[in-house]
């Protein structure tokens, strides 16, 4: 079975090189039939590499200990669940499913996004050959997760344990399918190019795509940050770590490419700006994937240990040259179509947005790879830590809010200073307001202040959208408010479903505000019947209490949580140790509610049976998540097929389709 | 718009500039400033979970005890493990890069959009004919729009 695996891996390389050959060809000698055979082999390529992934996820469920891979992430105890997740775990079965997904994806496309793309055709295809044939290369050479040990292992060593947690099962596949679907837009845009077609069907074909692979690694990102909060167990979300930052590179580049394009689709402008941000945000999600798994970071060691780096470094190298090489010879051909009315309007708020967005990428890009670039130069280690970019970060963030804030409010086109003055004058006011009462309230820390008031300028404005629409809709129609504002949100999903995303993002900056400026830790070695004070949570720690469970042993602390003095439940922190691993795994108590959230966290205890304790209050920590849900949710609005319009004669005016993605 | 941009981001920059106040620290703020030596990815001496920070941070609290300052446990981590131990890079010579490439680049990305803009803003439009811009999103616009909307799609 495993071999078969290996075989079908092998199918998969001969299909991508005959896509990429036979497209190219085609393209070459215009040869549809050739381009037609291209895209078959693709199909082919998606199914020889989904009967590989079963392959190798039969190899985990039997426990097949003969596979390097299988011994490797698994155990005979290791629960069925986890047992099937093992195979993004690795590094050999992540780079399979990146290929999966990446397969599968370009499948789909070439069946179904490729009408009216005409001339780019060939060029689409051979470009996702390229890459699959890229892919399928690291595999079948470098990193072969069906690989036999000599002697078949007796035991396998088991998943580490932090990856035991479902939050952990989702998210490296989340992310990494969000970096493998951004190769579709990419190869759009380079067919596009190639072919000379460079009108906006490139990116009306990809739309979806885009935005599914958005979502993909919103929801990756977001699921990464909630487990290591709950299961890393240090009282934060965020550590600013490089695999972290890898994965919020494409992100911001992504975000301003969903923002630029509209100015596309409406103006017939930023056309060579477009090409730009896609192509960066795909040599982004590569890079993401060199930097997880090349271990370049950790050390330049473990770089040339493994094949892996250099064949990314020179992929990276390779697609970067030819994409922006196309994009140089091309520039002629992608002169706007218009011209800016005015430099106060919607349009120049969109380039800022994307101006900041950009720079912030930068910006982390600059700290993730200093480290390396400052030893090479200098000779000397340096660390580049979360207060670097918490501080260089922040800037941005409020400009990025504010702007999420204005842009809805200036006009299309053209804002003159009196509707200009007419739009901001309420939302400015309500803003001030509410900026006082939070200062009332004791929100005293300049930065924190600036970035809340930001927020709530957004949900204003934001909240003013929804309630002016629904207002005039059930005027007009004499419906009910809720019924307009139902209609109003599915007549058009693509700019409510914006404000919803831009509501989240908000709603997710309140938690980060509130979670990094105002988290309370006290720690303290406490007898039992001791207690512990954080605030105004009192903990009463009764007693170490060790259990012996199915795979693992563990140490729980039972503890009593009391809030001015009043019961408010049990806590049970705990340090479980595994069979098959050094360290014991550490699992918090967290008792949420939307005000805070007490955090505690069982760092070991003494001999005498005293336990040392780390007891945190942070503020605000579930708007992260609720805020992150809802971003998800406005996402899944704007994906939503738009309704079908008639075909009308009054050509709407361009004000009724603006915003979001 | 482009000196005012400028004005905003070198206060932003100056803001940044500026190292915290000199109150008596915590050892919560100086751990925060520390890579722990445990070998975990990164992490702050003050958030690591490890036995190693642990222990860090009580050396730290009986140092403060003792009356040394913030700077003066960081210069001896320092001493103890070089550079590399402090979370925030160093500001002086090569080690400005970090902190001045990237605002460098907002700055000069930003006064090259605001020239962009303005240029572009000045350049006639190709044969288009505007209707009468700037009607905002005012509430007759955007009745106006509804009513539209309304007639042609409403079931």
């Amino acid at each position: 079975m495993p071999d078969l695996g290996f075989y079908l891996l092998l199918i998969g390389f001969l299909l991508a090189a005959h896509a990429l050959a036979a497209s190219l060809l085609g393209g070459w000698r215009r040869r549809p039939e050739l381009v037609a055979s291209g895209k078959r082999a693709l199909v082919a390529l998606a199914v020889a590499l989904a009967l590989s992934s079963a392959a190798l996820v039969s190899a985990l469920v039997t426990r097949d200990f003969s596979v390097a891979y299988v011994a490797r992430h698994t155990d005979s105890h290791l629960p069925m669940f986890y047992t099937v997740s093992a195979f993004w775990a690795g590094q050999e079965g992540s780079l399979l499913f990146w290929a999966l997904v990446l397969a599968v994806a370009s499948a789909l496309a070439v069946r179904f996004n490729l009408r009216g793309l005409g001339p780019a055709t060939p060029y689409v295809v051979a470009t996702l050959a390229g890459v699959n044939l890229f892919f399928a290369v690291l595999l079948v050479f470098a990193a072969n997760p069906f690989e036999r040990l000599l002697v078949t292992a007796a035991e396998g060593s088991g998943l580490n344990p932090l990856l035991r947690n479902p939050g952990m099962v989702f998210h490296p596949p989340l992310v990494l399918a969000g970096y493998a679907t951004f190769a579709i837009p990419f190869a759009f845009a380079i067919g596009s190019m190639a072919s000379r077609r460079l009108d906006t069907s490139w990116i009306r074909a990809t739309r979806r795509w885009t935005l599914s692979a958005w979502f993909s690694l919103t929801a990756g990102i977001l699921l990464g940050a909630e487990w290591a909060y709950k299961v890393l167990g240090w009282g934060g979300y965020w550590a600013w770590d490089p695999v972290e930052n890898a994965s919020l590179l494409p992100w911001l580049t992504a975000t301003a490419y969903l923002h630029s394009v509209m100015i596309q689709e409406k103006k017939g402008m930023l056309k060579i700006w477009n090409l730009v941000l896609i192509i960066l945000t795909f040599e982004l999600a590569v890079f993401g994937t060199f930097l997880t798994r090349s271990g370049i970071l950790s050390s330049v060691h473990s770089f040339s240990g493994s094949s892996l780096g250099p064949m990314f470094f020179g992929f990276l190298l390779a697609t970067a040259a030819l994409s922006f090489g196309l994009l140089w010879r091309r520039r002629t051909l992608l002169r706007s179509e218009n011209r800016l009315e005015a430099v106060l309007s919607r349009e120049s708020s969109f380039l800022f947005n994307n101006l900041v967005l950009v720079a912030l990428a930068f910006a982390v890009l600059t700290g993730t790879m200093f480290p390396l670039i400052s030893e090479y130069v200098t000779g000397e280690k340096i660390s580049v830590g979360p207060p670097y970019y918490n501080k260089v970060a922040a800037p941005f963030g409020l400009a990025l809010l504010a702007l999420t804030g204005i842009c809805p409010l200036i006009s299309w086109r053209k804002a003159t200073w009196r509707n200009f003055r007419n739009n901001f004058l309420w939302p400015l006011a309500a803003t001030a307001a509410g900026t006082g009462l939070l200062y009332a309230a004791g929100v005293g820390r300049p930065l924190a202040l600036g970035l809340l008031a930001a927020c709530l300028f957004v949900l204003i404005v934001t909240g003013l959208e929804f309630a002016r629409g629904a207002r005039a809709r059930s005027r007009m129609a004499g419906e009910p408010l809720p019924t307009a504002l139902r209609k109003l949100i599915a007549k058009n999903p693509r700019r409510y479903g914006g404000f919803v995303i831009h509501a989240g993002t908000a709603l997710l900056f309140v938690g980060v505000v509130g979670s990094s400026f105002y988290q309370t830790t006290v720690d303290g070695v406490v007898a039992p019947g001791g207690s512990l004070q954080a605030g105004k949570y009192t903990v009463v720690f009764q007693g170490l209490e060790p259990a012996r469970e199915a795979s693992r042993e563990s140490v729980y602390a039972n503890l009593e949580l009391r809030e001015n003095g009043a019961f408010r439940g049990v806590l049970r922190p705990a340090k479980h140790y595994y069979p098959t691993s050094d360290q014991p795994a550490t699992s918090v108590a967290i008792r949420t509610s939307p005000v805070e959230d007490v955090y505690v966290i069982l760092q070991g205890w003494e001999r005498n049976g005293a336990a040392r304790l780390r007891v945190m209050v942070n503020p605000l920590t579930l708007w992260i998540w609720a805020g992150g849900g809802l971003m998800l949710l406005g996402t899944l609005v704007v994906i939503w097929p738009e309704p079908k319009r008639a075909p009308v004669a009054v050509e709407v005016p361009e004000e009724v389709v603006c915003d979001a993605a | 718009m482009r000196r005012r941009m400028a004005v905003v981001l070198s206060c932003l920059l100056a803001a940044l500039a500026v190292p915290a106040a000199a109150s008596p620290a915590t050892v919560e703020e100086v751990a925060s400033n520390l890579i722990c030596p445990c070998g975990c990815d990164n992490m702050l001496v003050s958030s690591c979970v490890c036995g190693t920070a642990t222990q860090i941070r009580s050396e730290i609290d009986s140092k403060l005890a003792a009356g040394m300052t913030a700077e003066q446990i960081w210069d001896e981590f320092v001493r103890r493990y070089g550079r590399e131990a402090l979370a925030t890079p160093p500001a002086d010579g090569f080690h400005l890069t970090v902190w001045i490439l990237p605002f460098l680049a907002a700055l000069t990305a930003g006064w090259m959009l605001a020239r962009i803009l303005r240029r572009w803003a000045a350049a006639p439009a190709p044969g288009e004919s505007s209707p009468e811009p700037g009607t905002g999103i005012e509430d007759g616009e955007l009745l106006r729009r509804m009513q539209e909307e309304l007639r042609q799609f409403q079931r």
